[in-house]
């Protein structure tokens, strides 16, 4: 109970600091609700095991798990990707550090157990879809605010929550989406459903929250899907054992760490 | 400290080890991190996994005989007690060519201890190095196994290592020292192996081979490595040194002409050798460039003539460069440049005084990642022969996987063309647990 206090507490502060900043009139913007939900207070570490179902358009479907952990280092983070399932991945580590300067690459390494060797990685794949899912890195991961230009559409109810239909559009025009659509819940700044729209303008995802949970005074989402409306595919994602501020070590965000070929 | 079990039945069986202290002394090891109690048995963490894989290929030439015919079972357990863990792996094998008979065989069997700034691993384990794929400069550390040559995949080609690794991690930097204390030689194809090749002599020569002997099991004979490594944001560096002994014997020979009949006796033996290597991998946008090299002290030669006695230790620079691209949409393709060069050449030297490689791969994936298409290629432009695999790989379900390819080689001679009538189709299954 106190931990969702505090949580509300910084939420309300958080807003109401971006609101005071907004600008003379004090009308919320798009962008003010992209900060608000990038700053959104997530602690400074977080570990947690997530489990991905696909499903085809046939309901023939296939289960990957990763555990990953991550840290913040500044504005920075540093995050490792261990994959549990399938038995033929399993022991596969990922190991990047992501920076905020997006003129900056980031930094990959990817342990393969096959070959038991660390390999340098091209940094610059986040477009990519993610182990044969409807999620890109970039869905998963912080993209920088900085990178789209915003549009607040509208206030709407949706799933019984009051939310903010922000538009978001790609600055770069090569952008693999042309623009994205977000409900945003006002009370907990996390997405209730959001629409990818691809590059002819065509709707190509739609993701939905499931569940949402205070986890550690954080709130977090427990179970996410995306649909591949287009492919007729779908993405299920349901987190386990998530925790912040657990101190996770900085040992675990090395190169020699991956070598071991076992996180424990 | 190979523990081999042999059994050409289900049940008999031949137990043929090599160094019973070395494992007895890491299963020890092992058996020591085994919990003694049940609040003990509920502390420590269990793990295993492994796979059964079939692997049958059909030669392409007249022959259509099978060329590749493999069943392999492997488990592999972990076991974690705080800050200490153990890993066992064992591997059942059928090759219905190479050996003709099945083989129980302890693979890796390790135990590893992790403080916050070192760790230390003990016992028989597969040790990488370098930065090169599919052509060994500096990951010669763990010696290779060529029975199957082209029919066996690249990396499991290793011979797992009897060694203790000790690393120091500092935040960027690593330090690396490694002993082995047992030498182990490379494993060549056995006469009778479609991988076998028999050095040709001249008619009316008698040649005799005399037994090998191996450098013996004691402290002098260890075998020392050490490697600094940094990781920064802009490169990957290495370098590194390694004492050792040449995984093959050098063929010295006593020739002893009797009229007109010439008497070829071979005597071989392991010679010590010596590298100081470096290592780079350098991301640029898309790409990451890769390099390797390694000096190697005074390998030795056979001379150009068979019937001469005289041998050539020379120093040898082998080096790579390659590049890794992954322009999106799961293409990536990769090139490597790899050249060996004798130092102080003359052409009494059999070996070429350059031996320079080409290796290419392409691999795509579709359908959400689970069929993959992928060719590789290593043209050897000192022999010009070719090695060339083109291969498609099918997640039937999680876990399972069905996969079918072809190999081709080419050439008048050198290291593929000598393989000239291997080429060969080739269906794998594999099933992970």
């Amino acid at each position: 109970m106190c931990h969702r206090v505090i949580s509300t507490l910084l939420l309300i502060l958080l807003a109401t600091a971006t609101v005071a900043s907004s600008g003379a009139a004090g009308e919320l913007t798009g962008r003010d609700i992209a900060v608000m939900v990038d700053e959104r207070p997530d602690g400074e570490d977080r570990k947690g095991t997530m489990t991905l179902t696909l499903t085809n358009s046939r309901g023939k479907t296939r289960v990957r798990t990763v555990t990953s952990f991550e840290r913040e280092y500044g504005a920075d983070t540093k995050s490792l990707m261990y994959f549990e399932a399938p038995a033929d991945v399993k022991g596969t580590a990922f190991l990047q550090f992501e920076y905020e300067d997006p003129k900056r690459q980031d930094d990959k390494w990817l342990y393969m157990p096959a070959l038991r060797r660390v390999r340098r990685i091209a940094g610059s794949s986040k477009n990519e879809y993610f182990m044969g899912t409807d999620f890109t890195y970039d869905d998963l991961g912080d993209r920088g605010v900085d990178e789209d230009l915003y549009e607040l559409l509208r206030r709407e109810e949706f799933g019984g929550h009051e939310c903010w239909v922000v538009e978001a559009v790609p600055v770069d025009e090569d952008y693999m989406y042309s623009r994205v659509v977000r409900w945003i819940r006002k009370d907990v700044l996390l997405p209730a459903r959001v629409e990818f729209y691809e590059r002819q303008g065509e709707l190509l995802k739609v993701l939905t929250v499931i569940d949402v949970c205070e986890v550690d005074g954080f709130w977090s989402i427990y179970e996410m899907e995306m649909e591949n409306v287009l492919e007729e595919h779908r993405t299920t994602i349901v987190y386990e054992d998530l925790h912040y501020n657990v101190g996770l070590s900085d040992n675990l965000f090395k190169v020699s760490t991956l070598e071991r070929g076992r996180i424990q | 400290m190979t523990t081999r079990i042999t059994a050409p039945a289900a049940v008999a069986a031949t137990i043929r080890i090599i160094a019973p202290a070395a494992v007895t002394a890491t299963l020890v090891l092992i058996i020591s991190l085994l919990p003694l109690s049940l609040d003990e048995a509920q502390a420590a963490e269990f793990d295993t996994h492994g796979f059964v894989d079939s692997h049958y290929g059909v030669r392409l030439g007249e022959a259509h005989d099978f060329i590749t015919s493999r069943t392999r079972a492997r488990i592999e357990s972990w076991m974690y007690e705080g800050q200490t863990w153990a890993y066992l792996s064992v591997n059942a094998v059928e090759d219905g060519v190479v050996q003709g008979e099945k083989e129980i065989e302890l693979r890796e069997a390790f135990v590893e201890y992790v403080a916050d700034s070192w760790d230390l691993r003990v016992g028989r384990q597969i040790i990488v190095w370098g930065k090169a794929d599919g052509v060994a400069i500096t990951d010669i550390i763990c010696p290779r196994d060529y029975a199957e040559f082209f029919a066996a995949e690249y990396d499991d080609t290793r011979i797992p290592a009897d060694a203790a690794k000790w690393r120091y991690l500092g935040d960027s930097f690593d330090l690396e020292f490694i002993w082995l204390p047992r030498f182990v030689p490379a494993a060549l194809p056995p006469q009778g192996s479609p991988w076998f090749r028999e050095t040709e002599f001249p008619a009316g020569v008698e040649v005799e081979y005399q037994a090998v002997s191996e450098p013996g099991f004691n402290l002098e004979n260890g075998e020392f490595a050490a490697k600094a490594s940094i990781y920064t944001s802009s490169v990957d560096l290495a370098v590194s040194c390694f004492r050792t002994w040449h995984d093959t014997p050098t063929a010295y020979r006593d020739v002893v002409s009797q009229g007109d009949s010439v008497r070829v006796s071979f005597h071989p033996e392991y010679e010590r050798t010596t590298f100081y290597g470096a290592e780079l991998s350098k991301p640029w946008g898309d790409v990451v460039l890769r390099a390797e090299a390694a000096y190697f002290t005074g390998l030795c030669f056979e001379p150009t003539n068979e019937l001469s006695e005289e041998m050539f230790e020379r120093d040898v620079l082998k080096w790579m460069l390659g590049a890794d691209w992954s322009p999106g949409r799961n293409w990536i393709v990769t090139v490597q440049f790899v050249d060996g060069f004798i130092l102080d050449y003359e052409e009494a030297i059999a070996d070429d005084e350059h031996s320079m490689l080409v290796t290419t791969s392409v691999s795509k994936t579709f359908l959400r990642e689970s069929l993959e298409l992928s060719g590789m290629t290593y043209f050897g432009l000192s022999d010009n022969d070719m090695y060339a695999r083109m291969a498609a790989d099918y997640e039937l379900a999680d876990g399972f996987h069905i996969s079918a390819g072809m190999d081709f080689l080419s050439g008048d001679g050198g290291r593929f063309g000598s393989y000239d009538d291997n080429d060969q189709i080739w269906v794998r299954a594999k099933y992970s647990f």
